[in-house]
């Protein structure tokens, strides 16, 4: 059992209490699943949570632009709304489009990023999470525990196409209250020239109608109330207001469309610990305004306006008891609500009401560990445009892990089945346009097995200078989709058009290795290289002209790696990504055909600390071989551009 | 450092586009064959022309682009020869594309933009040295066949989408599409002589595409709300502008053959199904419910015929997302071939 309680050891409090950093080695390569922390962060300098998303093995991030543009995530082939975002214990939910915006998700603040395909790391986090097909867990500065009585974090950019962003965070800490405050503002004009292929030829333009402005702030609060309990509230408030370039149109760039979104939420937790109990209540009410406008639209008034209020109510408890000193039972309900307002006509005023519920196990017996896990979910929907829906589904997951111990290194074997279940949107039901009533849930079943191998603690501590550490992370799955649905942007890229497109089967590998090497006490270089097949097929019909081909959007391989170089509190970092070949619809010819690409950064950093000031200042150059590449077609990407980052950080 | 310079090396040749083989060599002078143009899909910038070789049935789904060494652009509406030149309506870029009708080389790419807002063209027509080109921002555009350029704006109805001559008048569909719930229900009516909208016919919601029968009858897909309203056609009298009859048939396209029958096609969203049937102008009747037996086409996107082969043309859009094909038929409804063509198939130009 050495290697669970070392490794893998589940703790008693939030996941995100349970890795405070002490030694960032240890983390790096001990981490169970994929962990991208503040200091790889603050040299990425990413802007938003999509950009650190797709450094990920498994992880495909369709981005339709760059700083604030539509970034959607997917994990492992299954789309976007098979993944939970979690942020600090909260899932971000919305019952209309289903997307969570990667774009608009800062990455300043954020501690730490983990995604967990197989078993949670924590039974405490909401049931929508536990049933999802994976979990993307975000910590950010504001909820990070801490010993430290006061801390301040301040990051400020300047970018090419106008960016602009500020950043600052106070976080105190006293003997019964941790309270944080926080704000941000980003701004970019976000005009920059591209070429695109036009046939035999190139097409060339400037990218226009793509300035952004945003503006995110909160508060958190954090009680001790006693030995055993701790109540947690916040407050985050959002306002984005956007221009959408769409996507380009040869020969004529006319796009006049905005989006303004503004979103509160509020949200509440308490988590009572015991010896062998702990549970966590909590419940979370988001309220979202979404304005779309195109002023050159040619309709009667000369104007297109449609406005969305999106309101949401989470709430639940969960709970782990520590039944005997192997074996773990937990439980978890939530009860969400959704209702959607809209000025569009005929969409109706949707109400969705989704129960999760789902009952596990967790049992040790010498170096194996199984966990089995039963959910339920009930979903009911009404809406003026239909008739009223009701679901209820079941979702197994089983899991199995081992540990192999040897002098020099450790194994972590794991394999597991899991079955999960995404509705169809409110856009997908009811969109006027491209709605289809007739949507069925989509379900998946997810099969993998893999390893973690790292090097043993005493490896670790012997190696600390003049050689290497590594890991790495293989996993090969197999995921069996039915009732597909398939998103694409064939109007722009905030009216979609869906499809159920039946069958699909999806064979992988991820493979993630991390090496760290130590050539001097000054001098060390640290690498991560990752790579993901996805072979996903269309086996909706034998008679289909697509049946056998790749899935719409999905790289066959990607891959990424990056590689630092440091001497001290100085260094270089070179980072890459790349896509193979995808195809903008699911008909694999070459009239569909996206292009493969690869597109490198390079950075030079430096820190200098005073007592508990640090300094930070890194100089990037993004796309640094100007390539012009699309994630999705005719949404070209920006090309070479510069960011100056400062940051300022007391601990 | 080896293996730094290893990984590079991966990156910079993974990084490194692949060209595809696509060998230029450009027809030099059409004949004996069909131009298909596919629409495409809306901001794909897919929309396409692809030539079918009548003499050895091969095809090539990427005929603009090689003739003309770049793509035609997004969302193709339209395609009309007139004289010796193809006119293609090209919407979402906002381009009226004019071709040789010889080699399909581009003489000329009017930009259709009033200002910074695209005009989004939709239909074509001819009548001496103009071409009157339908706009969705509410006009008529007339282009000088001669010197390519457009010479006058004739406001009509909203989002104007169908465009006909008949009789020394132009008949206009305004459908008011993008306007919907409340669309348009009209026909403007222009005057050749001064170019003026003349008068305004009610026909019923969401008017498109307009056939002429050659004598005095145009006909008119009404296509109602999508929902609830059914699509119909309207026979509308070209002399005393007044609407004759309304026909309870399904019909999404109307399609002329030898005088006095019209081809009348429809395909249903809800079902899936599609038809084709013969009309007579003459008795107002549908003398034949399957004209054509649709069973293997999936999406019927249009029909033509071909009075010198004698043959029926079935453009099948293959649900929207599939490359579409062209389908053959003898005129007694035999099935005879099929074509592989580019997405979504829509107008075609018969070669000799």
């Amino acid at each position: 059992m050495f290697g669970y309680s070392f490794l893998f050891g589940q703790d008693t409090t939030l996941y995100l209490h349970a890795v405070d950093v002490v030694d960032s080695l240890r983390h790096l390569y001990t981490e169970k699943v994929p962990t991208i922390r503040r200091a790889q962060i603050l040299e990425l300098q990413a802007e938003d949570i999509g950009q650190l998303a797709q450094k990920i093995a498994g992880v495909q991030v369709k981005s339709y632009g760059g700083l604030g543009g539509l970034k959607t995530l997917s994990v492992r082939g299954l789309g976007s709304q098979h993944a939970t975002i979690l942020v600090d214990g909260f899932s971000l939910q919305n019952a209309q489009t289903g997307q969570i915006n990667l774009g608009a998700l800062q990455s300043e603040n954020i501690e730490s990023m983990q995604l967990v395909i197989g078993g949670q790391k924590n039974e405490l986090v909401p049931a929508s999470a536990q049933v999802s097909g994976s979990s993307l867990y975000v910590e950010t500065f504001e909820n990070s525990s801490t010993q430290k009585r006061n801390r301040v974090r301040f990051a400020s950019k300047i970018g090419s196409f106008g960016q602009r962003d500020s950043y600052l965070a106070f976080n105190q800490n006293t003997k019964s209250l941790q309270w944080s405050v926080y704000g941000k503002l980003r701004h970019a004009n976000g005009e920059y020239a591209y070429t695109i292929p036009n046939g035999q030829s190139v097409y060339a333009g400037i990218r226009e109608n793509n300035a952004f402005r945003d503006m995110q702030t909160g508060l958190s609060m954090a009680w001790r109330l006693h030995k055993h309990g701790k109540l947690t509230l916040q407050l985050r408030r959002e306002a984005i207001d956007q221009e959408l370039p769409g996507a380009i149109i040869l020969y004529s760039q006319t796009g006049s469309q905005t989006l303004k979104t503004s979103s509160s939420s509020f949200q509440s937790s308490y988590l009572h610990t015991f010896s062998k109990i702990s549970v966590r209540f909590f419940t979370s009410l988001t309220s979202s305004n979404l304005r779309y406008s195109d002023s050159t639209f040619l309709n009667a008034s000369g104007i297109l306006e449609s406005r969305y209020l999106n309101e949401l109510f989470q709430g639940g408890v969960s709970a782990r008891y520590a039944l005997r000193e192997k074996l773990t039972v937990f439980v978890s309900t939530e009860q969400q609500y959704s209702a959607l307002q809209t000025s569009v006509s005929g969409f109706g005023a949707p109400q969705r009401w989704h129960n999760f519920s789902l009952v596990g196990v967790n049992y040790a017996k010498g170096k194996q560990r199984y966990t089995g896990q039963l959910s339920t979910q009930v979903i009911s929907e009404n809406s003026a445009a239909t008739h009223q829906v009701k679901t209820t589904r079941i979702n197994p997951f089983f899991q199995v892990e081992s540990t192999i111990q040897r002098a020099k290194f450790h194994v972590l074997l794991t394999g597991y089945f899991r079955n999960s279940l995404r509705m169809p949107t409110f856009n997908e039901l009811y969109y006027t346009t491209i709605g289809a009533p007739q949507l069925k849930p989509e379900t998946a079943n997810q099969f993998s097995v893999g390893f973690f191998i790292s090097p043993s603690s005493k490896t670790r501590v012997a190696m600390r200078k003049h050689t290497f550490l590594w890991n790495n992370r293989t996993n090969i799955f197999r995921n069996e989709v039915q009732n597909k649905i398939v998103s694409l942007p064939t109007k722009n890229l905030f009216i979609w058009s869906t499809q159920n497109v039946g069958s699909v089967r999806i064979f992988g590998l991820e493979t993630s290795t991390d090496f760290q090497y130590f050539i001097t006490e000054k001098w060390q270089i640290q690498s991560t290289l990752n790579y993901t097949l996805q072979n996903a097929l269309d086996q909706s019909s034998i008679h289909s002209p697509t049946y056998g081909h790749q899935i719409a959007y999905l790289p066959k391989h990607s891959y990424n790696a990056d590689i630092s170089v440091r001497r001290n509190t100085i260094g270089v970092r070179w980072s890459t990504f790349g896509n193979s070949l995808r195809y903008a619809l699911n008909e694999n010819i070459p009239s569909n055909a996206v292009a493969a690409f690869g597109v490198s950064d390079l950075a030079i950093f430096g820190t200098i600390t005073r007592k508990q000031h640090v300094f930070r200042i890194q100089f990037s150059v993004k796309n640094m071989f100007n390539s012009s590449y699309s994630i999705i077609r005719y949404y070209v990407m920006p090309g070479r551009n510069y960011l100056l980052t400062f940051n300022y950080a007391l601990d | 450092m080896r293996w730094i310079n290893f990984v590079f090396c991966i990156s910079l040749l993974v990084s490194c586009k692949k060209k595809e083989p696509n060998p230029v060599v450009p027809l030099s002078h059409l004949e004996n064959g069909i131009l298909v143009l596919c629409e495409g899909l809306f901001q794909q910038n897919n929309a396409s022309l692809s030539w079918v070789n009548w003499s050895d049935g091969s095809v090539d789904t990427d005929f603009f682009n090689r003739q003309n060494a770049r793509l035609l652009g997004d969302t193709g509406n339209d395609m009309q020869q007139y004289g010796g030149r193809i006119y293609v309506v090209v919407t979402n870029s906002n381009t009226l594309e004019v071709l040789s009708k010889y080699t399909g080389k581009s003489i000329k790419q009017l930009k259709m933009v009033n200002g910074l807002v695209g005009k989004q063209p939709r239909s074509i027509t001819f009548s001496g040295s103009n071409a009157f080109v339908t706009c969705f921002d509410g006009y008529v555009d007339v282009i000088d066949t001669v010197t390519l350029t457009c010479t006058k704006r004739i406001p009509v109805g909203l989002n104007p989408d169908g465009i006909v001559l008949a009789n020394g008048k132009l008949f206009v569909s305004n459908s008011g599409g993008l306007n919907a719930p409340s669309m348009d229900s009209t026909l403007s009516v222009i005057a050749l002589s001064n170019l003026e909208e003349i008068a305004k016919i009610n026909v019923g919601k969401n008017p498109g595409a307009l056939v002429f029968d050659g004598d005095d009858g145009i006909f008119a897909v009404v296509r109602g709300d999508y929902a609830t309203l059914p699509s119909r056609m309207v026979r509308i009298d070209a002399n005393n502008l007044t609407v004759e009859q309304t026909f309870p048939i399904n019909v999404t396209h109307i399609t002329r053959m030898e005088t006095p029958y019209l081809l009348l096609s429809n395909y249903d969203y809800s079902t899936n199904q599609s038809s084709v049937k013969l009309f007579n102008t003459i008795t107002n009747l549908v003398e034949n419910n399957s004209f054509i037996p649709t069973s293997m086409i999936q999406t019927l996107y249009g029909v033509y015929f071909d009075s010198t082969r004698n043959k029926v043309f079935c453009l099948d859009a293959m649900q929207f997302i599939h490359s579409g094909y062209l389908r053959q038929f003898a005129v007694d409804g035999t099935y005879e071939k099929s074509y592989k063509l580019g997405l979504n198939p829509s107008k075609l130009l018969l070669y000799e």
